[in-house]
């Protein structure tokens, strides 16, 4: 058997030891009515060579993004990964480490835990940040939560430029614990007006009004306005953000956020088909015994030397049990060790870089698209690495026709926000290299002449 | 004592210090393809922020030291045995991590067709089909991100079930004492009311309670079984009968799944939905605390209630995502879950196979036996008959004898190399210490484990102060977890060097 | 031996009523069975609660509790030193380590209360 030590020897001598005849005499107290009386209908066991065969067989007939050249997001990017993440985070003593319940013998996942708390209070501008959350959908669903449970309001007000995948499981989340969700409706920009939310806000007792930035349809959004009104209103401020962006956009402390959360994937993690993702979640020093998730603190030990343990577990599920605010247990370690690594890698030297490379990608392909017959650009307010475009034909066509050519050419966004079925969401990272932002722009010519006849 | 180890030698280097005392300006680690365009315009003031955030600048190499050096901090399974209670912490073999990184899955966006992912599809559905069979359940969602995602899931599951047929006044969940603490917080979430009932000394459940507690509001009840003592729910089909007839539906809290592998299944005891620990179970690593994977799988009449969309499979061969009416709407993770975890899973199951998988249950519930058996003079085991994976000891003799508490006995095995058992949990156990070996361990590290345990014993018994002063030979010390509480330091407040 | 000026609940609260008002707090075996405070989260001063109602936590490393008014009536004060240096609850909790001040609404729930001997039974003698 793979990856058990015992030999028939072995297991003859421990039951020995313990008077025992067979390993069944073990199993000889389980009910015969729950007895599953045969064998498992799975196959025998396979050699480790016939199982990555099986596998190398079932991942050569997929499509993945190393072979085609994508221009996806939504939430999910492909960006640059190096190589150092995956022969650090391999090493067993990351990769097999349990949580550091056992500060003593964990202080290397502790410590990491606390940098990469450190790095997203540096990013958010924010006091408090916690290990991880499973993904930015449900770090947001989180801090709704949080945020009813500190104003005592049952109801959140959510804007239709939020990502619709977000969307959705945070209303599952939100009708489960018998909570309102609003909608603000997008304006004619592509973002929330404040004038809109201050009416919404004005009929209504919200906890919290989400604000994402940029939004799903990769615009900037005023954040400062729409913090003033919210907060006017009462209502806390969770900022939704795509933390590459806060290389350069205003952080959401500075436009008082209460709560901030988002989809950290982009920092060193593969797209694994949308898991395990990273999602983050940080708040105000005022909120920090309310969010949930492990968070770990600095202290000294008994030594005098400093040392990292999880700390304000008060209100943690394993002793508040039903009380707690949150069920989370086991979350995205390593993978939240892969974003530490990644944003050490990046340092000061290659933060801004980082987001000026996005920004140059994202203005390029606009530019060009934009020079396209046919192509326009329904909303022209700043981005910073998103944009939607808008076609002469259905999204899903262009796509299709993209596609035949190597190319994944976006997310059709239809319904969404306002869009209509020929608008569709490109993605540009610093991946992205002039040719592919030419060849983009090229196939979209090619598309719009084609006039329905291309395929 | 077995072998000389008689300390944990093996500990490297000091303590690294913070990364952000690190590097100095102009230092440089990662860069960027080239761009060869044109520069973009600039964005509006009062979208910028007024300055870079505060990072340190550091080369590779120095990035490659400073998490090396932390990671030499850790224990790790590699390094000796992690008998945690109820954690399954098992080899983590490195087949499984190959797979996951394979071109072709860890390279797929979460929003391409169909068709440029059917080798992902297909080798999903046979792990949904595989789980199913394990459990003796119809069908099976993987997307729960983690056990306690999957105990949310199962609690929608069960109620949008009640709503389905009209039936709103049940609100409650029956949860024994002796319960995992997701347990109550999975169901307060749901807007459900955690209704504790007492289980018997043993953690079993008490029958007679559970018919004094059921009735119209009865939404259902979460069980661990084998439960957090080791023991298998001996009565559990009349519990399930008992639940059924008042109106509810079983869940199962699969953490503890390894003790009964092609032995007996949840769907066949009478439960409706369970959850089962990817990441203890079928092997994938803990990785410091995640990411693990969820899935529940689910009796027929419960299938339509699972979240979509769901992976079909045409007439063709061809594999499908199908969003089916309504349950269009609800979803617990932006996209399929933790699918790279789903995959070393699978990785798991087919290099097992049926004799691999019986092996392992086998294999793990006599490690528990033995070690329970060659442990029986040095501390108090409580039920001490018919464990299975994992048994519960009590330190509360060695604290009325020598005035050591199981926390001491926990942080001096970490002096010994070996990591500590589950202490104080489960809560209905006094100075509770919990051993899983897991199928993991050879005959000779059980071996050395119970010479260890039998030395600290002796210890206890001449030096206490030895024992309550421990650990003495980790990288620290024991912390100081009240000032950390009482005035926390979440984050690094420095300026950076750059 | 508990101080014989004040009375007692179940539930590990005392409180010693001056006039129409009481202080309230937790007892020295409360205190001692969280092991060390390190958060304690008080009411607003001005609200009003019944008898029984839980109006803050307690929290230990890892433990937490409920305190429960041992009486109706409003909130008159709070013990700011004890929300800011919450081991005075270890130190001193039948002193310095009052909890809030609580202008009783109904004295006559007093009476139910344990006194001290009734709470030294309760601890066990």
């Amino acid at each position: 058997m793979p990856y058990v030590p015992h030999a028939d020897g072995d297991i003859r001598q421990m039951l020995a030891v313990m008077g025992l005849d067979s390993i069944e005499q073990l199993f000889s107290h389980l009910p015969a009515n729950v007895r599953l009386g045969r064998d498992l209908d799975l196959p025998l066991g396979l050699s480790e060579e016939e199982v990555r065969s099986w596998f190398g067989c079932a991942a050569s007939i997929n499509h993945g993004t190393t072979e085609l050249v994508s221009f996806l997001g939504g939430g999910v990017y492909d960006t640059v990964i190096p190589a150092v993440i995956d022969a650090l985070v391999s090493r067993s003593e990351f990769l097999t480490a349990y949580t550091p319940y056992q500060p003593e013998v964990s202080q290397g996942t502790l410590q990491a835990i606390y940098e990469w708390q450190s790095f997203v209070c540096r990013l958010t501008g924010l006091a408090v940040a916690n290990a991880s959350m499973y993904d930015g959908a449900t770090a947001l669903a989180e801090a709704c939560q949080v945020a009813v449970a500190t104003r005592r309001k049952p109801l959140v007000v959510l804007p239709a430029t939020l990502n619709p995948r977000w969307a959705r499981v945070v209303r599952t989340s939100m009708r489960g614990a018998g909570i309102a969700v609003v909608e603000v409706p997008a304006g004619s920009a592509g973002t929330t007006d404040a004038a809109a939310l201050e009416s919404v806000l004005a009929n209504v007792q919200a906890a919290a009004f989400v604000l994402p930035n940029p939004n799903y349809l990769g615009l900037v959004e005023p954040v400062s306005e729409l913090s003033a009104v919210a907060k006017a209103a009462g209502a806390m401020v969770i900022a939704a953000v795509n933390p590459v962006s806060l290389t350069l956009l205003k952080s959401p402390g500075e436009y008082g956020a209460d709560l901030c959360v988002g989809e950290a994937q982009p920092f060193g993690i593969p797209p694994t088909w949308g898991g395990p993702l990273l999602g983050f979640l940080s708040c105000t020093d005022e909120h920090k015994r309310r969010i949930p998730g492990r968070i770990v603190g600095r202290t000294t030990d008994s030594r005098g030397q400093d040392g990292y343990v999880l700390t304000l577990q008060t209100r943690e599920q394993h002793i508040r049990r039903e009380k707690a605010t949150s069920n989370i247990c086991s979350n995205q370690g390593l993978n939240m060790m892969r974003a530490v690594i990644y944003l050490a890698m990046l340092g000061a030297g290659g933060l801004v870089e980082l987001g000026e490379a996005n920004r140059a990608r994202i203005e390029a392909l606009r530019k060009r698209a934009a020079a396209v017959p046919g192509v326009t650009l329904p909303f022209t307010g700043p981005v910073f690495n998103e944009t939607v475009l808008r076609l002469p034909r259905p999204a899903r066509e262009f796509r299709a026709f993209a596609r035949a050519r190597g190319v994944l050419a976006g997310i059709p966004l239809d319904g969404v926000a306002g869009c209509g079925p020929n608008d569709i969401l490109v993605a540009v990272t610093e991946k992205r290299l002039l040719y592919q932002v030419d060849q983009y722009a090229a196939l979209l010519a090619e598309f719009a002449a084609a006039g329905g006849k291309g395929k | 004592m077995s072998g000389e180890r008689q300390v944990a030698a093996g500990w490297l280097g000091e303590l690294p210090g913070s990364l952000f005392d690190k590097g100095a300006p102009g230092r440089r680690g990662l860069t960027f393809p080239r761009w060869e365009g044109e520069p973009a315009p600039k964005l509006p003031v009062s979208a910028l922020r007024a300055a870079p955030a505060d990072f340190p600048a550091i080369s590779e190499p120095e990035v490659m030291r400073h998490f090396t050096a932390l990671s030499n901090l850790n224990h790790h399974i590699e390094r000796g045995m992690y008998p945690l209670g109820s954690c399954t912490m098992k080899y983590n073999p490195r087949l499984n991590e190959q797979v996951a990184a394979m071109q072709g899955f860890a390279d797929l966006h979460p929003e391409q067709d169909v068709a440029d992912i059917q080798g992902l599809l297909g080798a999903l559905m046979h792990l949904e089909k595989a789980l199913c069979e394990i459990s003796g359940f119809a069908g099976c969602s993987l997307v729960p991100a983690a056990g306690a995602h999957g105990e949310y899931l199962g609690m929608l599951v069960i109620r949008a079930w009640h709503e389905s047929r009209g039936d709103t006044a049940r609100t409650e969940i029956l949860i024994p004492d002796s319960a995992h603490g997701t347990n109550p917080a999975s169901v307060a979430i749901m807007g459900l009311t955690p209704r504790q009932i007492a289980s018997k000394a043993d953690g079993r459940i008490d029958l007679a309670a559970l018919k004094a507690a059921v009735g119209p509001k009865t939404a259902g009840i979460m069980i661990t079984n084998p439960n957090t003592l080791g023991l298998f729910e001996n009565d559990i089909v009349e519990v399930a009968r008992i639940v059924h007839e008042a109106g509810g539906r079983l869940y199962m809290d699969g953490a503890n799944l390894n003790a009964i592998l092609g032995k007996a299944r949840p769907g066949d005891m009478g439960f409706d939905v369970v959850h089962m620990n990817l990441h203890k179970t079928f092997s994938t690593p803990h990785g410091g605390g995640g990411p693990g994977a969820g899935p529940i799988c689910v009796a027929a009449d419960l299938v339509p209630f699972l979240p979509g969309p769901r992976i079909g499979q045409a007439a063709d061969g061809t594999f499908t995502l199908d969003r089916l009416p309504g349950v269009d709407d609800t979803a617990i993770h932006a996209y399929y879950g933790n699918v790279g975890v789903c995959l070393r899973a699978l990785a798991y199951i087919l290099r097992n196979g049926r004799d691999g998988l019986k092996r392992v249950t086998e294999c793990a519930v006599l490690n528990a036996n033995y070690l329970k058996h060659q442990l029986k003079d040095v501390i108090e085991v409580e039920h001490a008959e018919d464990c299975l994976h994992e048994f519960v000891a009590t330190g509360a003799g060695w604290k009325r004898d020598f005035g050591v508490r199981t926390l001491d006995i926990a942080k001096r095995l970490l002096d010994y190399g070996l990591h500590a058992p589950t202490v104080y949990f489960p809560l209905i156990v006094e100075e509770a210490f919990m051993v899983e070996p897991t199928e993991t361990e050879s005959r000779e590290s059980l071996d050395h484990f119970v010479a260890v345990m039998k030395r600290i014993r002796e210890e206890a018994a001449t030096d206490p102060d030895l024992l309550h002063g421990a650990p003495h030979h980790t990288p620290v010390g024991r912390m100081d977890e009240a000032k950390a509480a009482r005035d926390p330091d979440l984050r690094w407040m420095g300026p950076c060097n750059c | 031996m508990v101080p014989a000026d004040r009375k007692y609940t179940q539930e590990h609260e005392w409180i010693l009523v001056d006039g129409g008002t009481g202080t309230v707090g937790v007892t020295e075996f409360a205190a001692h069975e969280l092991g060390d405070i390190v958060f304690v989260e008080l009411p607003a001063v001005g609200s009003t609660f019944t008898q029984g109602d839980a109006v803050g936590t307690i929290e230990s490393v890892k433990a937490v509790a409920d305190l429960y008014l041992p009486v109706s009536g409003e909130i008159v004060a709070v013990n700011d030193a004890v929300t800011g240096s919450p081991e005075l609850l270890n130190s001193d909790s039948f002193g310095g380590g009052w909890l809030v001040k609580v202008k009783l609404s109904a004295p006559a729930e007093l009476d139910a209360l344990l006194d001290a001997a009734a709470y030294n039974e309760l601890l066990g003698g």
